[in-house]
């Protein structure tokens, strides 16, 4: 069995030049599709759920699931975290503490890697099960320049190969300022990954705080703070998109002291997902698949990606 | 970063603010009418048998003339403990000489204006303001910005010395762009358009001027957050404010495209304002003027423009779906910069747009091992969020101008 319809495979079509074109689709013949779904009820994991608990449509066509075994399968966690100048001191010990948390909720035969992004992206530490690298690299993080969310983010789920399940965990405690790609691009990518994407801000972008105010000279003067206080503006809500179409989450961590439980949290959850597998059927065309994931009979907040795409076989 | 996520804690209250940016555009509108072509301008000390200059209180021309003499600091001082009270009645004089000088081309207030050191007086008031109103954010964090009574003086002072000195131009056109770009560097985008604007009210076709209240529009469309695509959960009165903010947005975009557009008309060498007009172009939609203008800057300019020019055009091509050609281009950009994180991560995307995971993954990889070794910016870096003080390089050498 081969695990291709979330993974970045070949791109099977050519179209001509001059005609704007649908984004392209990847992975190859859709065998088995895995679903990595998190079940939580008023916050709190479900767990002990069989696939007869669950049901599944594939773009609206019922499927025949059963759960895999989710040892089977080693977890790679990519970290990504924003060092740029805004993360002071006093951020940057909460970051190493809350990662570490991370970390050591790692199995040894999980693997984890490790991006910076501030002027640039650097990947700190490529894919490996020794997380006491990682530890280290974590460290030796020093803070400067601008911020770069969206590229970390493209080389976040680019660059890490991983034959299976995939966490990116990004932290920000703002907005980008200097990255290429913008939030339609990377959530493009996102889809097209294996990857479930949490995203740590630990200033929210929404709320009061950073409202449009008259005497913020980046403002241009219009609003005052109390009328705009729940305008949700598009850099939080990009990247609360994009983590929801993988499964993830967007924290918003108001303080560094949740900064820790956010990353706990994000790692339990890792823990305690279910990973579902079916078999497509009476849905065998290419393009986008959207997928319903819902249990029977009870009431709970299940969390798994928006969908996933399959390219057209070659003749 | 969060220096955009946080509101500024300004000085000024939203009103002050907003009355002090209306006096710094309309009264220099109102003021410079006129210039008279008889008097040339001398710093050179105030002469016992010259009239005095009567609006003017005998300790601030001493500290004026201290700034003459280069003691920066010390008339800055001086100057910093007048309390407002004492700058408003300053400034009241200096509006009532304006109306002087205007209607009375013979009057002792003239005589003495041409014989006081007006550029050192705007100069040290243009510290004062930048002193006051422009603190630089550090580390991201937000800058406060404003507009300061200083800001008044200087707007009449430079009506008088436009009255007054026929080479006024010389000195007021880079003061004004030197205080824009201040403000620039700043992160005062609001200031860096209001001293730009009031340049270019007094110099109307002033291309670098022109060129400062472009890219302040263009940085402060960036710096302003557009709300969420989707329909805000708040109702009709979310609902409203999102809009406005987007049209906001596109205003600016909008006055920076006219700003580009005027500048690259007045002199079509000039190779940053037909690569910032590409790029305005295709913020605003326009797609096929974007590609026409970019197209063209690559027949101006040097390698960073040039740098650019293939960037955006790749973005243009790109999102045309013309992946081939937009590869073709940001290879063009790596060829320039080859040290540059930038151009590899737009080339891996549109390798990844084609189909090849393989090659989006080298391409970055490369790119990012290739920033290891980078010494110089790259040019996208400081495009939007600028990284050196040209202002005050400007403004130094007119500091220098003044030695007696």
């Amino acid at each position: 069995m081969t695990l291709v319809a979330l993974a970045l495979g070949v791109f099977l079509s050519s179209t001509a030049q001059d005609q704007p074109r649908t984004p392209p689709v990847f992975g190859v013949e859709v065998e088995n599709v895995y679903i990595d779904a998190f079940v939580s009820s008023h916050g709190v994991p479900v767990t002990g759920l069989k696939a007869t608990d669950f049901k599944l449509r594939d773009n609206g066509t019922p499927q025949v699931i059963e759960l895999a075994a989710s040892d089977t399968h080693p977890l790679l966690a990519v970290l990504a975290f924003d060092v740029s100048g805004s993360v002071d001191r006093a951020k940057l010990t909460a970051l190493r503490a809350a990662s570490h948390a991370l970390l050591e909720s790692l199995r040894p035969e999980d693997k984890a890697s490790l991006f910076g992004f501030g002027d640039d992206v650097s990947w700190a530490v490529q894919p490996t099960t020794d997380k006491a690298q990682v530890r280290q690299a974590i460290e030796k993080l020093v803070s400067g320049g601008g911020t770069t969310i969206m590229d970390a983010l493209y080389a976040a789920l680019t660059l890490p190969k991983s034959p299976g399940r995939s966490l990116v965990v990004l932290f920000t405690d703002g907005f980008d300022n200097l990255s290429w790609l913008d939030w339609r691009q990377i959530r493009s990518v996102a889809e097209r990954s294996n990857a479930v994407i949490h995203v740590v801000s630990l200033q929210p972008p929404t709320g009061p705080k950073p409202a449009v105010s008259s005497s913020d000279s980046l403002r241009w003067g219009i609003y005052s703070a109390a009328n705009t206080s729940t305008l949700e503006f598009e850099p939080a809500w990009a990247l609360r998109q994009i983590a929801e179409a993988t499964g993830g989450r967007y924290w918003e961590a108001e303080s560094l002291d949740r900064l820790k439980a956010a990353f706990t949290e994000i790692a339990e959850a890792m823990g305690k997902r279910y990973i579902l597998r079916y078999a497509p059927e009476g849905v065998t065309q290419p393009g986008w698949h959207k997928v319903e994931l819902r249990l029977k009979g009870r009431k709970a907040e299940v969390r798994t990606r928006a969908g996933y795409w399959v390219t057209a076989k070659h003749p | 970063m969060s220096w955009r996520t946080v509101k500024l804690e300004s000085s000024l209250s939203p009103r002050l603010f907003a009355r002090r940016a209306f006096l710094v555009g309309c009264l220099v509108c109102a003021a410079v009418t006129r210039i008279d072509a008889g008097n040339l301008f001398q710093t050179a000390p105030v002469a016992e048998s010259a009239p005095q200059v009567a609006a003017l209180p005998a300790d601030y021309r001493e500290f004026v003339q201290q700034y003459v003499s280069g003691d920066h600091d010390e008339a800055l001082a001086f100057l910093g403990n007048w309390n407002d009270e004492r700058l408003r009645l300053q400034i009241k004089r200096l509006k009532e000489v304006v109306v002087t000088i205007r209607s009375c081309a013979q009057c002792p207030e003239r005589q003495a204006f041409v014989r006081f050191p007006l550029r050192a007086a705007i100069l040290l008031h243009g510290d004062r303001e930048i002193q006051q109103e422009f603190r630089p954010p550090t580390n991201e964090q937000p800058p406060t910005c404003g507009v300061g009574l200083s800001a008044e003086a200087i707007v009449h002072l430079s009506a008088i010395l436009k009255l007054v000195d026929p080479k006024a131009g010389e000195f007021l056109r880079p003061f004004y762009l030197g205080m824009s770009r201040q403000a620039r560097w700043s992160h005062c985008s609001v200031e860096s358009a209001l001293w730009a604007r009031s340049g270019l009210r007094m110099y109307p076709n002033d291309v670098p001027l022109t060129m400062a209240l472009g890219v302040a529009l263009e940085t402060g469309a960036f710096f302003t957050l557009a709300p969420s695509p989707s329909t805000p959960a708040g109702g009709a009165v979310l609902a409203r404010q999102g809009a406005q903010l987007k049209m906001q947005i596109h205003s600016l975009e909008e006055g920076a495209r006219q700003a580009f557009e005027k500048a690259a008309r007045a002199d079509p060498n000039l190779a940053e304002a037909k690569v910032r007009l590409g790029r305005v172009q295709w913020r605003l939609g326009m797609r096929d003027a974007a590609r026409t203008t970019l197209e063209a800057s690559l027949k101006i300019g040097d390698a960073d423009s040039h740098y650019l020019s293939h960037l955006f055009l790749g973005r243009v091509l790109e999102e045309a779906s013309k992946w081939t050609e937009a590869e073709t281009h940001y290879r063009a950009a790596i060829a320039l910069q080859p040290l540059a994180e930038t151009p590899f991560v737009a080339l891996s995307h549109v390798l990844f747009l084609q189909g090849d995971p393989e090659g989006a993954r080298d391409a970055l990889a490369a790119g990012l091992e290739a920033t290891k070794h980078r010494i110089t910016y790259d040019p996208w870096l400081p495009y939007l969020v600028t990284q050196t003080n040209d202002g005050e390089t400007l403004l130094a050498t007119l500091r220098r101008g003044l030695s007696p």
